[in-house]
């Protein structure tokens, strides 16, 4: 079936009116004066279907020839004699051929991606990126992110100096050289976990505890955020969200500015509650290889339920909320149900305590 | 007042924009889609397929345009335009991060500064480019502009306005910007840009002053008006034979054009884009018209030369900058 179609030469704008047939083997072009031109498929560099015109372009090299025409039945009698034609393979057809059904679906894919991305692969790759972060660059920027801290704050040396006696004192395995700072501050019954083994300690949380047991499952509650590189991953975690976002909107200077931005705040990173009942089990097991009282955990844990720091919203929840510390006193109370502990008094660590009341 | 009225009567209207929405639509969500499974990399692609769609929905008495560039290619001027632009900067950064501080900022300084006079290229690059990538009826377009020349002007231009305050800042672009079109041609039509700084300069200055006079409604006439300007002034040559596009778009207009438009997209929280842009489309091929008395059908194909690879392009987009007004 021959169509009516318009053919440009590539010499000049003058269009002559042909008649175009297809069919295995290429298209036949013939001319009003009955001249004939012949195109294999192959000689097609491109096609193109835009509102009930197709545009085709013959030739590997300029000047190139081309044939336009509103007869859109040409694509089927294409798709008819040669259904492998490697030019009508077009991520967009798919698309075009099905109007606002495709639209419905390709958001739904695109929600979906986005969703999976965000929520599944991101936390996989943060956490790879955090394996591949080097152990002495964590130090590094522990240390560089205490300082900036502390120096707003007001340390209390005595006390920072007999509690890492204490820590020196205990019974442990820890790979990172950890560091305890005492911040002197009433209000906030608090403590939290740099990368790399700085440990910010407030003064109130001593204050209020009754027993060495208590400061040793503390510790050894922060200790484990460390060891688990929790607050790193926590990092990365956050990091990582906005820099999917940014790549994916071209937007590098932005980037930029939320790495500097997410660094400046990373004091106020949460951790997951995966983390945070971790971190207990680890405070639990120094307090049991220090043969001190594992319900030092629990008593820790309602010291800080009658806490009232509404000054400290901007502080790291050491402990969160008030049920979610009843279902971690639960925890520990399970382990501890039906055995029974043998307490050996340790009394340096007694008297480094008492040194800090 | 600032613009004469435009004599129609002569022009023809040969433009009519064919792009539906929903068609462009199905191009954005492949788009969308495509470039957060490859993290980005995709986009080279995802605007050849954007620029194919506007060119074959255009047609100019009775043909449609063709684009014939590729993200093969544009992914080469991309990667070459991040090596020049972005990784200089990152480096840079992390030089100051590592404690290179006053090092690090005189670079930088040198950077920003070297940045300015790439502006120029990426000019050039994009007209080059975007013009032996484009035909109508089998004939190609071509720019010859040149990078020096552009330059010069740029470098005097930055020079004028600091001493000016800025205010030679529209000579400057006018003065590129006929540089550039002067340097176009179509087969054997030669392109003219005859707008004058001048003039250009009245009718920023007045606009600037009636916009803030009155509350920000007279922006849109304001608009309006440089766009006429611009289109009125390009001229078209073959031998003996002369053209002209021809623009009569009314402050309504353009107020209906880019505040129902904003409308859409803030409404819609960026999702009906598409619907925007079509409108924007239409809109110019609506109101541009051409008078002149060449024959369409007598353009005949000269060498194509200048085929620009595709970095300018792709700083254009780094440097969010556009060609238009």
């Amino acid at each position: 079936m021959y169509k009516k179609a318009k053919y440009f030469d590539g010499k000049q704008t003058k269009p002559q009116d042909v008649l175009v047939s297809v069919s295995d083997l290429g298209f036949t072009i013939v001319s009003h004066t009955g001249s004939k031109i012949m195109y294999s498929h192959e000689d097609v560099n491109t096609f193109s279907q835009e509102q009930k015109r197709i545009i085709i372009k013959f030739g590997k090299s300029f000047p190139y020839q081309f044939l336009e025409t509103d007869d859109i039945e040409l694509l089927e009698e294409i798709k008819k004699s040669k259904p492998d034609a490697k030019y009508l393979r077009d991520v967009y057809l798919i698309f075009k051929k099905h109007g606002a059904k495709s639209f419905l679906v390709g958001t739904t894919i695109i929600i979906t991606l986005f969703i999976i991305i965000y929520f599944y692969i991101l936390p996989v790759a943060a956490l790879l990126a955090v394996e591949a972060f080097p152990k002495h660059l964590e130090i590094e920027l522990g240390k560089q992110i205490k300082e900036n801290w502390v120096s707003a704050m007001k340390t209390d040396s005595t006390k920072t100096e007999v509690i890492n006696k204490f820590y020196d004192e205990l019974q442990k395995e820890v790979e990172y050289p950890i560091h305890i700072t005492v911040v002197d501050e009433k209000n906030i019954k608090n403590a939290f976990a740099l990368p790399g083994g700085e440990i910010v300690v407030f003064s109130a949380i001593l204050d209020s505890m009754k027993s060495y047991h208590e400061l040793t499952g503390l510790l050894g509650h922060e200790i484990g955020h460390v060891e688990n590189r929790h607050t790193l991953k926590a990092l990365m975690k956050s990091l990582s969200s906005y820099l999917f976002v940014s790549i994916v909107f071209q937007d590098y200077s932005g980037m930029l500015a939320v790495i500097a931005e997410r660094a400046a705040m990373i004091e106020q990173l949460s951790h997951s509650r995966e983390a945070e009942s971790e971190s207990d089990q680890y405070g639990y097991e120094l307090i049991l290889k220090n043969n001190g009282d594992p319900n030092g955990m629990i008593s820790l844990f309602e010291n800080l339920k009658d806490r009232h720091d509404s000054t400290a919203s901007h502080i790291p929840e050491f402990l969160t909320t008030h049920p979610k510390l009843d279902k971690r006193i639960e925890e520990i109370r399970k382990k501890t149900k039906g055995k029974t502990f043998k307490v050996v008094k340790n009394p340096k660590l007694e008297l480094y305590f008492q040194q800090l009341k | 007042m600032t613009s004469s009225k435009v004599d129609l009567t002569n022009a023809r209207k040969v433009f009519h924009y064919h792009g539906q929405v929903k068609d462009y639509f199905g191009i954005y969500i492949v788009n969308v889609l495509l470039t957060i499974v490859t993290l980005g990399f995709y986009y080279p692609w995802a605007k050849a397929a954007i620029m194919r769609f506007h060119y074959n929905n255009l047609e100019f008495l009775g043909s449609r345009f063709s684009f014939h560039g590729t993200g093969n290619e544009m992914v080469r001027g991309m990667l070459m335009s991040f090596a020049v632009i972005v990784l200089p900067f990152f480096l840079i950064n992390m030089a100051i991060d590592a404690g290179y501080l006053y090092e690090g900022l005189t670079i930088m300084g040198i950077y920003f500064l070297s940045l300015v006079f790439t502006i120029p290229l990426a000019l050039v690059g994009t007209m080059r480019y975007r013009c032996s990538r484009s035909s109508w009826r089998g004939v190609f377009f071509s720019n010859s502009s040149n990078y020096k020349e552009i330059l010069a002007e740029f470098a005097k231009g930055i020079f004028l306005m600091i001493i000016t305050l800025g205010i030679y800042r529209v000579w400057m672009q006018n003065k590129i910007m006929r540089k550039l079109i002067d340097a176009t041609r179509f087969g054997n039509i030669q392109f003219k840009y005859t707008a004058e700084g001048i003039k250009m300069f009245e009718l920023n200055f007045l606009g600037a002053i009636l916009v803030s006079l009155s509350l920000y409604i007279y922006y849109f006439k304001w608009r309006a008006n440089i766009y006429n300007y611009f289109f009125n002034n390009i001229r078209m040559i073959q031998g003996e034979k002369i053209g002209t596009l021809r623009a009569n778009i009314t402050g309504w207009d353009f107020f209906k054009l880019s505040f129902v438009n904003a409308l859409i997209i803030l409404f819609s929280l960026g999702i009906a884009t598409p619907w925007a842009v079509i409108r924007r489309y239409n809109f110019f091929a609506n109101h541009v018209y051409v008078m002149a008395n060449i024959d369409f059908d007598e353009v005949t194909q000269v060498d194509r030369f200048n085929m620009g690879g595709s970095i300018g392009e792709a700083m254009m987009d780094e440097m969010d900058l556009s060609l238009l007004y």
